[in-house]
């Protein structure tokens, strides 16, 4: 691929590249860093590499391929992240806490029940919205207890909200 | 209002859901079905899966939050401004380097071609005065450092008549200018010569000085031309990459 080439790939998709990256990571500087990190690697060995058929799914899985290794490299801080935004104590309201409709609110209260392992596969679907394949990317497990944590969870969350309704 | 195609689609994609197997893309389509779609126009067997799904949706980054900072953009324009940089320099350095190796190479090769020519007897028909000035004297003169000793017979085997015949009439100027300035040369054991005159010694380093800025002038000239060619090869290589 020449620079030119890479230009017009990858370098003009770095604005579906961060938007991807922060639906994922949900922080706007770990993702900055996370399309600059992509892009850095991809410069690299742009010359060994042929022009993409479809530039903006190359790009997208490219990006989603780095924040999945983000996640599992630190994923303490990502989790810890998503508890800052919405399992907030009482006093202090971000703006998205304070947005969520009741059924919201209660199935965060629900997650919040569940065990450490549940939860955080459970939290990688709902809030990051990822496959089942990247959520066993993520957090180790194999897809197949992915596949089965997530459907006990799911029902136990509609099972919850219809018992508090 | 939904056909029952779509009711029925919803349904078989809720289940699916609920055993974990839809994709993303699949968990979108029940969103946007649910937040698309009247309420009254729900059923009532799905109105629970339509809050949980509308629920969901707030979880989303909303636009304002996806907004692009500031600087971003310069920051990957510097990353591939830096490594172009990086890329260039390095390129650009090989073929000075290749240079010096050259450089370095025919200084060597022009030191023992150096040498070896001074070895070689000089013509006495020409330049008889040079060898009868010099006075003879009756012992060595002494010498701080060793005596620089030269190889006489350092000249490969000939191979053909007239080869054969070059390298008898240097050897026998060889013995000439030895006999006629013997105080001079002392030759050792193992066909090597002694040289014991200091202003012979000088005279020999002159020569071999003379022969080595002689021939070092056609080495830069050639190392110019190398470099010119790998210069052309660059150039060439560039405009077929393009």
């Amino acid at each position: 691929m020449t620079d030119g080439e890479f230009n017009r790939t990858v370098i003009s998709q770095y604005r579906q590249m961060y938007a991807t990256a922060f639906a994922i990571l949900r922080d706007p500087e770990d993702a900055s860093d996370a399309v600059q990190d992509t892009i850095s690697a991809l410069w690299l060995k742009h010359e060994q590499m042929e022009p993409p058929d479809n530039s903006q799914a190359f790009c997208n899985r490219t990006i989603r391929n780095h924040c999945i290794d983000r996640i599992r490299q630190n994923s303490k801080k990502y989790f810890e992240r998503i508890d800052t935004l919405y399992h907030l104590p009482s006093e202090t309201v971000t703006d998205s806490a304070a947005s969520l409709t009741s059924t919201s609110s209660l199935i965060m209260k629900c997650l919040t029940k569940l065990n450490d392992r549940h939860r955080k596969v459970l939290t990688l679907s709902i809030f990051s919205q990822l496959s089942n394949e990247e959520i066993s990317a993520a957090t180790g497990e194999t897809p197949e207890n992915v596949r089965v944590i997530l459907s006990r969870g799911r029902k136990t969350i509609k099972e919850y909200l219809k018992n508090e309704n | 209002m939904k056909t029952k195609f779509d009711i029925d689609d919803i349904r078989i994609l809720l289940h699916k859901y609920y055993e974990a197997e839809t994709t993303p893309e699949e968990e979108l389509l029940l969103e946007s079905f649910f937040r698309a779609t009247p309420s009254e126009d729900i059923p009532e067997d799905l109105a629970e899966d339509g809050c949980i799904f509308s629920s969901l949706e707030e979880f989303h980054p909303s636009n304002a939050e996806m907004e692009i900072p500031e600087g971003l953009f310069e920051k990957i324009s510097e990353i591939t401004e830096i490594s172009e940089i990086k890329h260039t320099e390095i390129h650009s350095n090989w073929p000075r380097r290749m240079g010096y190796v050259i450089a370095a190479a025919c200084a060597c090769i022009l030191v023992a071609l150096g040498i070896k020519q001074m070895t070689a007897p000089k013509d006495i028909e020409t330049k008889p005065e040079e060898y009868a000035a010099q006075s003879p004297t009756e012992s060595p003169t002494e010498i701080q450092t060793d005596p620089p000793v030269l190889p006489i017979n350092e000249v490969n085997q000939p191979t053909s008549p007239e080869q054969n015949h070059i390298s008898n009439m240097h050897r026998s100027r060889r013995r000439n200018v030895m006999a006629e300035n013997r105080a001079a040369y002392n030759e050792i054991e193992d066909g090597f010569i002694e040289i014991t005159d200091p202003e012979e010694v000088e005279r020999i380093a002159m020569e071999i000085g003379k022969l080595i800025s002689r021939n070092s002038e056609k080495a830069n000239d050639a190392i110019v031309q190398i470099g010119q060619t790998v210069e052309d090869y660059k150039q060439l290589t560039k405009s077929i990459m393009q």
